[in-house]
């Protein structure tokens, strides 16, 4: 009776010794590989929210701004710039000769193509010295860049200031050019869009340089 | 399972067994199920060449403003049965490159259509502005028909063989793929070892086999059950990272019903194993039934 008990016992008990061997096993098998394979896995499944791709979108939050224009308070051409967020409109653009008022949103992509120009999150802002660089696209919101010509100037209004900008030059570069693109010591804007021409490269861009003639931090304080 | 030194190797042997069982059913899988054939009816039962056309279409819609050539020069010129073409043209291609040396070579479908009507669109405007067609314009055109052929071949090369490719990752998987058939006749034919070795350490007890055989059959049924039970309940493979929808859809397509056939597979393997398990008691019970006692033979006649 007791050698039937027993065995009955290992025989309820032996799955549970086979599985334990077996997950044992396993887990020392994979300790090598699996910072490896832990790597690929979260690379190809990295979306915690598990989104759908007709609702996923680009993850973007887009952030639309009152942007003061007919400040009356007190001023200074020197001051602190205030950093936006990526996907923030944080200026309007406006000129001598643009008809359009273009909002400003920080940061590049298709998406925020849609709704204004861009600043290239890499760029300076318009006060902080150097070189301010905003692109948009050319049959929407930088329609009438290419008639923007030397002498003209550019307004930039800002929650922290209004900067004035005199046209110095009109360019065209190929979009692996990068020499409008760069860092400078001196305080610039650089517009530019794309040539549409069917004949020409797609790569081909045109814009204008401006020099910064006038900056007027927002001080507070209303006079 | 009276001697103890049975008993040890036969765990032993139970716990290869275990692995041999879950490889064989994988390697089994993927022999019948991973190929180009399946690949392509998937897609297409989860209309993957409309998703493509879709994406195309949007793709050639944000483009005209760089471009300057609207969207229906190209998508007016090819329909779906077009792209599903192409589509097939890439899965072949991934899967002869696998069952290679992982070199990926996709020749595109022509499309006269799209050729014309990209030539008539470049044509028309020359025309219309007196552009003159030079040497330049030729090579224009050209570059815009070979761009053209570009793109819709990316868009529809819905499993990523070229981007596998291009990260060498193709070369990796066809070392293992070329040989699928030899791995699974190795993974069953060590399965089929390990029993024949159970066997033979059991041979005086030949029905504690079926005791062996079902206990593993189980484990390994509920050790690869749960994992795929896992995913398919909380929809692990939507947190793909590629959100494009027709790679998306291939993709998750492809993994979900992976995943299924191996539930059902493992499914079956417990199935089996629990009536292995059964047999065994039945056989156990009949054997262990008190026998009648001998008659005593008195001394004293």
């Amino acid at each position: 009776m007791k050698d039937k008990k027993s065995s009955a016992m290992l025989h309820v008990l032996t799955p549970f010794i086979v599985t334990l061997l077996v997950v044992g096993a396993a887990v020392i098998a994979m300790i090598t590989p699996s910072d490896k394979l832990k790597v690929y896995f979260n690379l190809a499944f990295m979306d915690e929210l598990k989104t759908d791709p007709s609702t996923a979108g680009s993850g973007l939050v887009i952030r639309q701004n009152e942007i003061i224009e007919d400040y009356s308070g007190e001023t200074s051409d020197t001051g602190e710039v205030i950093r936006p967020k990526f996907g923030e409109m944080y200026a309007h653009l406006s000129g001598s000769s643009l008809s359009l008022t273009v909002p400003v949103y920080w940061g590049t992509n298709s998406e925020l193509l849609e709704m204004g120009a861009c600043q290239s999150g890499g760029s300076k802002l318009p006060g902080e010295g150097g070189n301010t660089v905003i692109s948009a696209h050319e049959d929407t919101y930088f329609s009438e860049l290419s008639s923007v010509k030397p002498g003209d100037t550019i307004t930039i209004n800002t929650n922290y200031g209004e900067f004035v900008y005199t046209v110095s030059e009109t360019i065209s570069f190929v979009r692996t050019e990068k020499k409008y693109l760069q860092p400078t010591e001196d305080s610039r804007l650089t517009l530019y869009t794309c040539k549409k021409d069917v004949f020409s490269s797609s790569d081909e861009r045109i814009g204008v340089v401006c020099t910064l003639t006038e900056a007027k931090f927002y001080t507070g304080g209303e006079q | 399972m009276k001697k103890k030194s049975t008993y040890i190797i036969s765990v032993i042997l139970s716990v290869f067994l275990v692995f041999g069982l879950l490889g064989s059913a994988a390697a089994v899988l993927a022999y019948s199920f991973v190929d180009a054939d399946h690949c392509i009816s998937l897609a297409k039962e989860n209309s993957v060449p409309s998703k493509i056309q879709s994406e195309l279409s949007r793709h050639y819609s944000e483009k005209y403003n760089s471009s300057g050539i609207p969207a229906n020069v190209y998508m007016d010129a090819f329909d779906e049965s077009y792209l599903t073409d192409v589509m097939e043209v890439y899965v072949h291609s991934g899967f002869d490159a696998l069952e290679n040396d992982g070199t990926f070579v996709a020749a595109m479908p022509k499309n006269q259509a799209l050729e014309d009507s990209i030539d008539k669109f470049f044509n028309d405007y020359a025309d219309e502005i007196g552009y003159e067609k030079d040497a330049a314009f030729e090579k224009k055109l050209d570059e815009t028909k070979s761009n053209a052929y570009g793109i819709i071949g990316s868009y529809s090369d819905v499993y990523k063989f070229s981007a596998m490719s291009s990260h060498g990752v193709l070369a990796k998987l066809s070392k293992l793929y070329r040989h699928k058939a030899l791995l699974m006749t190795d993974a069953l034919g060590f399965t089929a070892i390990i029993l024949l070795l159970l066997m033979l350490v059991n041979i005086r007890e030949r029905r504690t086999v079926l005791y062996w055989t079902g206990i593993c059959s189980v484990i390994a049924g509920v050790l690869g059950l749960i994992p795929c039970i896992w995913l398919t309940a909380t929809k692990y493979y939507n947190s793909f990272t590629i959100k494009q929808p027709q790679v998306f859809t291939a993709f998750t397509g492809m993994m979900y019903r992976l995943t299924a056939l191996m539930t059902v597979l493992l499914a079956v393997l417990t199935f089996v194993g629990i009536v292995l398990i059964i047999l065994y008691v039945l056989t156990r019970d009949k054997e262990e039934k008190p026998q009648q006692p001998a008659p005593v033979i008195s001394e004293n006649h």
